[in-house]
Order: structure tokens, then sequence, then C-alpha cells
């Protein structure tokens, strides 16, 4: 008899008592639970809310993060708490932490990697990363993660969010809540993992050269200050934008897109810009020297996007029937889809995999590395299937 | 988007991430990673002969070297195995620098690469091997600069020190100054000058904090436990540790609970002995340089003569002191003496001679015994004064040396002491130097060895008397305060000899004099 395994989701609005702990009993269905991975609003009360967790579930490895809104079963939602468990022996998992995160993004992704538990017995591996998108190059991360785990070991997660103020992200392990930081879940199981990734975004008009950039920010496209070109090409120049958070609100359905070997865009998130230098800052690095385009997508296209994802990830799982899902969904998803197209997103969510939970969350950027070494997007769906 | 326009994408995106590099090591990690995220592969790869210079795609330190020699070494159609996928296509392309070097990529999934493909690797390889020259050239470059500033860092530091010395710098500016440069030329948090006292203690005569806390300076510790302090004092080696939180030796818990998490120490060794240690403390995660042991060493052989002379100039200062406090006192001593002894003696007598002549003169029977009372008051007034002469230079010393001295002193003593003392004269000062080293080192074992036996030795080996004197007392006998043992110290340095003793707790006392024989060579 092949080792159990159970994937459980609960979930509690804001505005009810004790939100963690009813979240909590809703999610602890069996014995044995493993990990817990916590989504919650930043207007929650954190440290509260993790105490009453904790208090639940006890000395459960626990991951999490603060969002841009919240994924359950019941759908989308806003100011709530979703907690998911994974347990049973079919399961090995590992947590790790990596603080202090800006100062060397790299060793932070590597640190967070060295989790993964190695058994014969539970060949199927994955790496949960949750990080703070505010941090510095997300790209960097991976790398480190990469440098520790290698090809063998395919990795998945999200950027936490901060309802959109772009200010301050928080990340959650254990007991404590972090900002700056980079947690980790290494799984090991004894059945498959899928994961999917879409994003449904299409380029527009001619590519733009990228002539100065450097970190996260593109100072120069085409020679000319990046925030006037990107205003341009949106045919906004005679629109004032009052501050970053106005930027990166336009920009979400906006995004930039760099040239792939396969011929698809990898999608690049515009998280604000600098009104002083006319720059734009991406939330992870677009390499000088290189072509972007500016994309656009709609609600069909999007939704799309979203089906195939599911479809990628539940394809991987050889037949065997998901004992839920975990979607990490980008925030600019969901300004192009609207209050109404994101609740059909998630019962399409929920129709690919009837009667297995969902859980998830709005993000300031995605992780998913199957193949090759890269494994950083923006504007994207990615769809963890578990079986 | 065109596969041309995606080449010179490519290419423009990788020569901006490798020529960022800013060491040799550091582009051909770029180079890789570079290569890997262009072509979408998931392993890249720089090989030179068994040498993996660079390697992406492999989990840490497990980068299958012998597939990826194989592939650099030309076979037909390359393969590598690639995690989680087995084995792969791959490509390798050679690299102009470093000589020999191979740059290999491989992808999984049934086919290689493209023709464009492998057009825009060779143009990577080109752009890598260009950079990597580069940054090899100035890494070599910056090598050298940082070489010559370190010298010239601790050039300027030993000059700082020997200027101190020079201007007669009392011991404690030199211990401070030293440890203060230490601290600053290796970078750690605190460091420290150690002095072995014997008897395993320690006394802590120089430190300085990154933070500027006062630190406390003659503190008397104990040796023991796991530190660098007891480590180089048993080894004599430099050394490296990590404080363990369950030791609780003084020397450790006294390091620890300043935040100390590791040090590295080295021996301070003045005239072939060693005679204290130099310890740097890191409080941070991150272990001390590799070349901090050798750096640490080599600076304290450079200042061990300007310690050593150091306490030299402080020693003789206060042994020019203790002489003439010594001289001043016995003159006193001597004053007092004939005063209360010799002198009274005499004034007995003159008077007692005054008396008789007038007894005398007026015919008094008296006058005989008043005469025999003036003879024996000068008799002893004799006596006190040959009395007198002795405790200065006693006269079998004078006349017979040193074998006669010591026997002299042996014969009054109760304890068996045995004599093997050759009966070689010697130069006067030498042999009341001798004397008096034999005299007060068994003056000693009369008052505080509570021994059984002792033995003295005396011979001439090399030019040079050597005095011993050995009890198998109980030990513990310091060189200050109430042994006496100071001034012989003082009076053997005066002749430019050795004064040591030896005296382990329960293991007896050795006393031992060298003292230079002139114009024996």
């Amino acid at each position: 008899m092949p080792p159990f395994r159970w994937f459980a989701v609960g979930s509690a609005d804001a505005s009810v008592p004790d939100p963690g702990t009813q979240a909590t009993a809703q999610s602890l269905l069996y014995d044995n639970p493993k990990l817990l991975i916590v989504f919650c609003s930043e207007s929650l009360d954190l440290q509260p809310l993790v105490r009453e967790i904790r208090a639940v579930a006890g000395d459960v490895p626990l991951i999490g993060c603060t969002t841009a809104g919240e994924i359950a079963a019941n759908g989308p939602r806003d100011a709530s708490v979703v907690v998911s468990v994974l347990g049973g022996d079919g399961f090995a998992i590992d947590t790790a932490l990596a603080t202090e995160a800006s100062d060397d993004l790299r060793a932070a992704g590597a640190k967070a990697a060295r989790c993964v538990p190695s058994r014969e017995d539970l060949p199927r591996r994955v790496l949960m990363l949750l990080t703070d998108g505010l941090a510095g190059d997300q790209r960097e991360i991976l790398r480190g993660a990469y440098g520790v785990l290698g090809s063998g070991v395919p990795m998945v997660g999200g950027c936490a969010g901060d309802d959109l103020h772009m200010t301050e992200t928080h990340q959650f392990f254990d007991d404590l809540v972090l900002t700056n930081s980079v947690v980790g879940a290494g799984i090991a199981s004894s059945g498959p993992l899928g994961i999917g990734v879409r994003h449904g975004w299409r380029r527009v008009g001619e590519p733009m050269l990228v002539t100065h950039s450097g970190g996260n920010r593109v100072y120069t496209l085409d020679d000319r200050p990046a925030l006037d070109l990107y205003m341009e090409r949106l045919q906004m120049t005679d629109v004032a934008l009052a501050d970053e958070e106005a930027v990166a609100r336009l920009a979400l359905t906006h995004p930039l897109g760099l040239g792939q070997r396969n011929g698809e865009e990898q999608v690049r998130f515009i998280g604000g810009a600098d009104f002083d230098d006319r720059s734009l800052s991406c939330i992870a690095e677009v390499p000088q020297g290189g072509l972007v385009w500016m994309m656009e997508g709609d609600a069909e296209s999007v939704l799309s996007a979203a089906d195939a994802a599911c479809a990628d990830s539940l394809a991987a799982l050889e037949g065997h029937s998901p004992l839920g899902l975990l979607a990490f969904d980008c925030i600019a998803r969901r300004s192009v889809l609207g209050d109404a197209g994101i609740e059909t997103e998630i019962d399409r969510l929920a129709g690919s995999a009837p009667g297995a939970p969902i859980a998830g969350f709005y993000t300031y950027g995605e992780i998913a590395r199957t193949k090759g070494m890269g494994g950083f997007h923006n504007q994207t769906l990615v769809v963890l299937a578990l079986a | 988007m065109s596969t041309p326009a995606w080449s010179t994408q490519q290419l423009a995106e990788f020569l901006t991430a490798v020529s960022s590099a800013r060491t040799e090591a550091a582009a051909a990690l770029a180079a890789v990673e570079g290569v890997a995220e262009a072509f979408d592969a998931e392993v890249a790869a720089i090989v030179r002969g068994r040498e993996l210079v660079a390697a992406v795609g492999y989990p840490e330190d497990s980068a299958a070297l012998a597939d990826l020699e194989s592939a650099a070494a030309g076979a037909r159609e390359p393969q590598v195995p690639v995690p989680g996928m087995g084995m792969c296509p791959a490509k390798a392309v050679p690299l102009e620098h470093p000589p020999g070097a191979m740059l290999i990529v491989a992808r999984s999934g049934p086919e290689g690469l493209s023709r464009v493909e492998e057009s825009l690797l060779r143009g990577m390889a080109r752009a890598t091997s260009m950079t990597m020259q580069m940054q090899r050239l100035l890494d070599d470059e910056r090598a050298a600069r940082e070489s010559v500033e370190r010298l010239a860092s601790e050039q300027a530091a030993l000059r700082r020190v020997a200027t101190l010395v020079a201007r007669l710098a009392s011991p404690t500016t030199v211990f401070a100054t030293v440890a203060e440069e230490l601290g600053r030329l290796l970078s750690v948090d605190r460091a420290g000058l150690c002095r072995y006292d014997g008897d395993k203690m320690l006394t802590v005569v120089g430190g300085w904090s990154s933070t500027g806390e006062a630190l406390q300076i003659g503190e008397s510790v104990s040796l023991g436990g796991h530190n660098a302090v007891t480590r180089v004092f048993e080894t004599g080696c430099p050394t490296r540790i990590e404080y363990l939180s369950e030791d609780s030796n003084p020397a450790t818990t006294k390091a620890r609970d300043t935040g100390g998490r590791a040090a590295v120490g080295a021996p301070i060794n003045v005239a072939g002995r060693l005679w204290g240690a130099a310890v740097v403390v890191t409080r941070g995660r991150e272990a001390l340089p590799a070349d901090t042991e050798a750096r640490l060493a080599d600076f304290t052989g450079l200042v061990a003569t300007a310690i050593a002379n150091a306490e030299s100039h402080a020693e003789l200062s206060a042994s020019r002191v203790r002489i003439v406090t010594a001289a001043d006192e016995e003159r006193g001593r001597v004053v007092r003496d004939l005063h209360d002894g010799a002198q009274q003696h005499l004034v007995h007598a003159l008077v007692t001679l005054k008396l008789a002549r007038q007894a005398l003169t007026k015919s008094v029977p008296d006058a005989g015994k008043l005469l025999d009372d003036a003879q024996q008051y000068t008799e002893e007034a004799n006596l006190e004064l040959r009395e007198l002469v002795h405790g200065i230079l006693p006269a079998a010393l004078r006349r017979g040396g040193l074998r006669a001295g010591v026997e002299a002193v042996v014969s009054r003593m109760s304890l068996p002491v045995s004599v093997d003392v050759t009966d070689e004269r010697f130069p006067a000062g030498i042999e009341s130097t001798a004397y008096f080293v034999v005299s007060e080192a068994l003056t000693n074992v009369t008052k505080h060895a509570h021994a059984t036996s002792a033995e003295v030795t005396a011979s001439v080996e090399d030019a040079v008397l050597r005095v011993e004197i050995v009890d198998d007392g109980v030990g513990s006998l310091r060189r200050t305060g109430i042994s006496g043992l100071s001034g012989l110290e003082d009076r053997v340095s005066a002749l430019e000899g050795s004064f040591i003793v030896e005296s382990p707790p329960g293991q007896g006392t050795r006393v031992r004099a060298l003292l230079s024989l002139p114009d024996r060579d």
C-alpha cells in the first residue's frame, strides 16, 4: 500500500474572530501534518495571526507570506487568511530561512534551497520558495538556489505582496514574521508533482532596445528616458502620474516582454518609476543590450493561459488524481480580469481538478523552474499540482 | 523574433553580464550562467583538463567532471548527464583563455544545438575568453597591489612600534600599541597580548577592541581549556580555534563572555623561549581569513624583539632602582650594626680606660679590674667587627674560594645538603655573586621549602660558571616578595648572566645561575 499523503485548505475572513485559529482548524483534517503554508493579507495583525495558527498546529513547520490577494476553493479574496497543509508519510518536508536577503540575494537563495530531503522512497521532489519581491533581482535568488540543487529539483513559488502598496512585504517562518527574507520548503513525495506555467500576454508594436539598465532599473530605452518612452508607447504622455504606486497600477496591464529562444516572451512586471531620473523599476533584471516589447493581454488570453497552466500541471501527474492545487497568480492578471474575471479563473482552476482543494495567492512575481536554468516569471500563473 | 535578431540580442545580453564580472572566477560563472539561460539549457560548464573552472546545473560540489571531461576531449557526439533528465546531447567549443579550456552546454531533449546556436555559442566563447583573460590580468595586478599595500601597512605598524621602543616608552604602552596595530592590520574585533608566567598562568599585558571598550590589562588567568592561549602554550605553534559553549575554563569564558566566537593565536618567542602569545578574536559568523595565522605569526615574530627590548628597558630601570635601594639599605644596616654593636663596646672601653687612669693616679685598688673590663669591651668590639665583615664577605670565601664558602654555609645547616662545587678560583665579583646565590637559595630551602634534602653543584662549561641549587620541597617559590631572589637576579644580570627559577607546585625548586667567565675564549 503506498504511503498516505493528504492536502487540505482552510480559510477565514479577517472580519471573523480568530481567523488564524479558524482557518487552521479547517485545514488539519488528518494526522501527521508535515507543512503549513500560510497566505494572508497585509491588513491582518500578523504576529497575533501566526500565534493563533501555531497554537492550533503546534510545532508543524510553517512557511508563508503576505499577498496582493488570497486564493481558496471558495474563490479569490482580500483581507483573509488561507492555510494549506501537506501531511502523511508520503511526504518528507524540511524548511529553511534566509534573512537580510537584499545583502546577498544569491546567498539567500542558496541558503533557502538547502532543505530538500533526499529519500530513495520519496523520489519526487520540489523546492517551494516564497520571497520578498521588493528585496532586489529575484533571478539572483533563483541562481543561488539552482547552484545548490542543480537541474534535478524543480522550483515553484512566488513573491510576497502587500496589497499593491509596494512598501514592505512579509514572510513567515515558524513563529517569525519577517521582511527582506526568503523562506523555502523542500518537499519529497512518493507521488508525482506537476508544474504548469503560462501567462497569456502577447507583444505589441516594435521592439525597444535596452540602451541602459542596471540591477532592476531600466534607465533608457532607445537612448531615451525609459519612463517617457513607456508612456509614449501607451499613448499617455498627457497623463501626469502622481507616484510610484500609480505607475505600478498602470503597468499591471502593460508589462514588458523579453525575447526567448522558444519565441515566447518572458514577461517583466514594472513595479514603479523614478520621477527624477525617469527610470522604470522592475522586479527582476532587464538585461542591457537586449530587446523588449510592450505586452498586452485581455481577459480571454489570460483565462486561456490559466486553463493551459492547469492542464500542464495535471498532465504531469501521470494519471494520478490530484490531492490539490497551489496557485501563484500574478496580481497583474487580476487587473486584466477584473473582479468577475478572477472568480471565473478560480472556478476554472477548481473545475480542472474537481474535489481537489485549491490554495494560492496573488503575487508580485512567480517562480517556476522545470526546464533550463531560468525560473522567474511575471504576469504569469504558476500551478503546482500534488498527487 | 527572427533567429538572427534573437542571436544578436542574446549575445548583447551575454556580453553585458560577463563584462560586468569583477574577477576571473566571476566572469567564468557569469559565462556558464549566461550560456545556460540563453540556450534554455540545464547544464553549462567550463572545463580545463581535469579542472572544473565553473559549472551550473549540478547539485553543490557534485559536477559530473568525468563526463564533462569526455565531452571536452572531443567525443564525436558528446553527451553529459543532466540531473533529472539523464544523458543529453552536449556541445563543446574551445576557449582561447584559459589555454586548453572548453565551454560546454547540455540541454534536455533529443536534439542538440542548431547551427545558429552553435555560431552563437562560439561568439560567447570568444567573449568569455577575452573577459577572463582581462580579469586574470586585473586579478594579478590587484593581488600584487594588495600584497604591496599589506606589506606597507605592516611596515608602518612595525615602524610605529619601533619608534615607541626607541623612545623608551613603558612596556604597557608598547604592548597596547602592538595589540592595536594587530587588531587594525587584521581587521578583527579584538586583539591581545599575553605573557606566560609559569605555573600555567598568563598575564594579559596588552589589548585592543574595535568598539573601544576598555579591557582588563594586568589580569592573571590560568591556562587550560579550549582556547588559543592554551593551545599556543602547549604546542608553541600558531593555532585557530572556535570557542566551545560547554568549556568553562576561565581563559575561554573570558573570551566568550565578551562575544568572541573564534580566535587565532601565534607564539611570541624571545631569545629562543616562548615568552607569550598574540591572539586575535572575531565575533562574526565568518571565519577569519585562511592566512591569518601566517600574518599574525609574521608580525609577532617581528615585534618580539621590540617587546623584549621594552621589557628589558623597564627591567633595567627597575633593577637599577633595586640595586641602589639595596646598597642604601646595606649601608644603613652596617651603620646600625656598628652603632649598636662595636661602637657601644668601644665607648664602654673608652670610659673604663678613663676610669682606670683615674684609679691609677689615685692609687685606687680597682684599677686592675677596670683594665680587665676595658680589655673585655675591646675584645667584644673586635668580635662584632669581625662578624660584620663576615656578613659583608665571609672569610672562607675570600680565603678558600667558592667551594670553601659554600661548604661553610652548608656546615651551619641542619638539612642534609650534597655539595659538588669546583675548587677553581674566579674573579672576586663572580665568586661573591655565585656565593650569595647559593647562600640565599639555601636560606629559602630552610625557610620555605619544607624539603628533606638539597643539592648544590657548580661547574665550568664553555666558559660559563653554572651554579645550581635543587631541593625536594614543595615548590611554588616566587622570584619576588619574601624569597629575596629578585636581588640575586639583579646581581647576576649586572654580570650579564642568566638567573632562572623553576618551582612548579609540589615538585621542588631549582635555582640556576649562569655566569660568563671573562677571558676564557
